[in-house]
């Protein structure tokens, strides 16, 4: 056990301070934080320069521009990136999609896409969910038939978010009907949006935007060379972009920035001849919720530093689960002390952060349903870990 | 930062835990009540042996100069144990000697205690008085080194195996410190009569004394809570891998297993927050606030895990003679020790607007 960090692990964290704070473009910061003001082309100017820092993905090979660094420095460049309001690079790109090209794709694909992957040349939006294959998702139907040096794609996504920027999907397809098990017959198939044969269609969230979409598939013929790695053996490859990220999973750097942008509003509303950060409930609020972040970043510290016989330590399974329980918490935190203002979701009216309060809360009602439902996280830690099986 | 165990903490834990085996007489195994036990001297022989109450002290006082990590791993295999010993309270204590006592006689006390043959405890809480570390109404008079105590003070966890006590009493401009070294209890109250003590701080440096000597003593009861919360979740998820009803394991009902995840889930938050209150322990000076936020979090652990425990056992979670509610009982104990939850997040929130947000590395 140690306290503090290292000599060489502060100098660390002070380049990277420097760099998010003094030397990435301020008009790129705080872009997509708030409700409506996701511009596509901000996403891609952010992401891109990220990358011709080196600072895109470092958790990827170096040979395709990752960084030799200890998880504790990851940590430290998650930390300071989303302290300084810098646009988080897309994480279907670095990490969902792009590790999983670097482990199992081809030298060719690798070469192909893992460049404009970084650099957010490309765009890449996640097609795993149907809409009869959610927690299940290994019942997924979408079919991909060969035809010659073709697969021939046919079915439906569901929930795919940001489809609509989207340049290429990664989806998981079935290949082989008849497999055993229906974890066995499933492939990892990279797809050009602009296929013939696509079609996407919005679903508005109760915030009223558009973050999701449908992605339906027809006669869409997708070259053979796409596939990543071996046919059927996409569910490997699911399960590995699943459990790849453990250090980001958590968001404890966006969490810990969003709590004190709620604080500094706290501090700006009054309440009696005071402030409302003066109310004592209030103040609890706060002081629960920082407890409570303080306890997860130490545990993300603790697990992403040790790994057990080269597994990942247990306690990383809850990383999902109680992230996204306190996001949901300080979101709800924001709504009480927008108090009265909460009420009007118009900016002409009341704050900007006011207004995003309520919006806010309700979009992220989605965090503890996507990317593996609290249930089941708690499903998974129980039989994987406390060995409870019926 | 690096919150992993070293070998030698664990080394160290096995060497604890083999003593408490051995030594030790947990409550549950003569079936007697879940009620706070008397001091133990044999285990704590033995525990000094293996040299866990000089963990803590400098080499300098009399003691080996480890830390409270190490002491704070060793807490945890007392906390599995069942066995209740003066571990935090012995820490408070000698936490307030070593920062007010004139060096003498603060190395004759923790040399002492590092050996065994003292055990100074804090006396604090008074009958019908909210916790407060401040401000108590047994009142001290005199001057320079002549003082005397009169008042009662209770309850005084092992105050009746204590050979020294450190009092806080007003002196009418404030609250001091005292040493006294003729402990007469009557079960764990105090009643002073004008009895003799020797003054070690007032004023400003007595608060700060008996803050950051509290929070020690915070650090060392988050590793006790630990070790309980494990004990307590490894004999739950036993008892639903193997105790049947409706013809299959309790495991396979969701409505429980989920639970146990959640148990699982405080216990790894909750073991984050006692390592880095450990580490926190052993600043100079010591962040205060930190540890109580560490405390929180066990606190609410603590409830979590303890209660959850005695209702997937069902009726036999709640009786004197089976493990679980014995260690529900403790965790109940510590997190109501030197301040109820509420009280602690009440400090913390007063202390809310002080910061932007919390920075743990650096
Ligand atoms: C905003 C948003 C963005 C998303 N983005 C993407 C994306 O980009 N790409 C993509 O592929 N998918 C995406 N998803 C889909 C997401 O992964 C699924 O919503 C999720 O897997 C849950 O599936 P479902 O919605 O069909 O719910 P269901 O699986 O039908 O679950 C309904 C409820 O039942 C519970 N439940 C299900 N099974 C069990 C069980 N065995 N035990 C106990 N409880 C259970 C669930 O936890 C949930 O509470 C997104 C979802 C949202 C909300």
């Amino acid at each position: 056990m140690q306290r503090r960090l290292s000599e060489e692990d502060a100098a660390f964290q002070q380049k990277m301070r420097t760099y998010f704070t003094d030397e990435f473009p301020a008009e790129l910061k705080e872009k997509g934080t708030n409700r409506n003001d996701l511009d596509p082309q901000d996403i891609r100017r952010s992401q891109a320069t990220l990358a011709e820092a080196g600072l895109a993905a470092p958790g990827w090979p170096v040979q395709w521009g990752g960084q030799d660094w200890t998880s504790l420095q990851k940590f430290i460049w998650d930390s300071e990136m989303r302290a300084a309001g810098v646009p988080p690079p897309l994480p279907f790109n670095t990490s969902m999609v792009g590790p999983v090209i670097a482990a199992f794709g081809s030298e060719e694909l690798k070469e192909r896409f893992l460049p404009k992957t970084l650099s957010c040349e490309i765009w890449w939006c996640q097609g795993f969910s149907e809409p009869d294959a959610g927690s299940d998702l290994a019942s997924l139907r979408t079919t991909a038939v060969k035809d010659g040096d073709h697969y021939v794609v046919n079915g439906q996504k569901i929930w795919t978010t940001l489809a609509q920027h989207a340049d290429w999907i990664f989806a998981l397809v079935r290949t082989d009907p008849n497999a055993e098990k229906k974890q066995r017959g499933i492939s990892f198939l990279l797809i050009d949006m602009k296929s013939e044969g696509i079609t996407v269609r919005p679903i508005k969230t109760l915030d009223g935007d558009v973050e999701v979409n449908e992605v339906f598939f027809e006669d869409v013929r997708v070259p053979a060379d796409q596939l990543v790695g071996e046919e059927n053996k996409g569910w490997d490859y699911a399960k590995f972009l699943l459990g790849n990220e453990r250090v980001g999973v958590a968001n404890v750097g966006l969490v810990k920035k969003t709590l004190a942008d709620v604080k500094a509003h706290a501090r700006e509303v009054t309440r009696g001849d005071g402030t409302l950060l003066d109310d004592p409930q209030v103040a609890a609020r706060f002081a629960r919720l920082e407890a409570d972040l303080m306890a997860l970043e130490l545990t993300v510290i603790r697990v992403s530093g040790g790994s057990k016989d080269g597994k990942p330590d247990p306690a990383s399974s809850i990383l999902k689960l109680r992230g996204s329980e306190l996001q949901q918490d300080v979101l709800e935190l924001a709504i009480d002390v927008a108090g009265p203002m909460a009420a009007s979701w118009d900016d002409s009216v009341v704050p900007q952060w006011a207004a995003d309060a309520v919006p806010t809360y309700l979009n992220f009602r989605k965090a503890t349903i996507y990317g593996g439902s609290s249930e089941v996280q708690r499903s998974i830690i129980a039989t994987g870990i406390l060995g409870l099986k019926g | 930062m690096d919150l992993n165990i070293t070998d030698e903490q664990k080394a160290l834990t096995e060497a604890v835990s083999g003593v408490l085996a051995r030594h030790g007489n947990p409550a549950s195994n003569s079936g007697v009540s879940a009620e706070p036990a008397a001091h133990d001297p044999k285990v704590w022989e033995a525990l000094v042996e293996v040299g866990v109450p000089a963990l803590p002290w400098s080499e300098e006082d009399g003691g080996v100069g480890a830390g409270f990590a190490e002491l704070t791993v060793a807490a945890a295999e007392v906390g599995k144990s069942r066995i209740h010993l003066p571990l935090a309270e012995t820490v408070v204590a000698g936490a307030i000697i070593t920062r007010t006592a004139p060096d003498s006689l603060r190395r004759e006390l923790i040399g002492a205690l590092a050996e065994g043959s003292a055990l100074p405890v804090p006396a604090l809480d008074e009958p019908m008085r909210a916790w407060s570390p401040t401000a108590p109404t047994v009142r001290a008079e005199g001057s320079g080194e002549s003082w005397t105590l009169t008042g009662t003070k209770a309850p005084v966890r092992f105050a009746q195996d204590a050979t020294h006590v450190v009092v806080s009493a007003d002196t009418g401009s404030g609250t001091g410190l005292f040493l006294v070294t003729d402990v007469q209890a009557k079960g764990e109250s105090l009643t002073f009569e004008g009895t003799s003590a020797t003054l070690l701080a007032d004023g400003e440096q007595a608060e700060q004394a008996l803050a950051e000597a509290l929070a020690l003593g915070g650090a060392v009861l988050c590793g006790e809570a630990l070790g309980a919360m494990e004990e307590a979740l490894g004999r739950t998820t036993e008892y639903l891998r193997t105790r049947k009803q409706f013809g299959m394991p309790l495991a396979a009902f969701q409505a429980l297993t989920h639970r146990a995840a959640d148990m699982y889930a405080e216990l790894e938050l909750a073991r984050s927050a006692a390592l880095f209150a450990a580490m926190v322990a052993d600043d100079d000076p010591v962040d205060v606030d930190a540890i109580a936020r560490c405390r929180s979090v066990v606190d609410r652990a603590g409830k979590l895990v303890g209660e959850e425990a005695i209702q997937m056992h069902g009726g036999v979670g709640v009786t004197a003679e089976y493990a679980v509610g014995h260690l529900t009982a403790r965790l109940t104990q510590i997190a109501r020790t030197w301040g109820t939850p509420d009280d602690r997040v009440g400090e913390l929130a007063a202390a809310v607007g002080g910061h932007e947000s919390i920075s743990l590395l650096g």
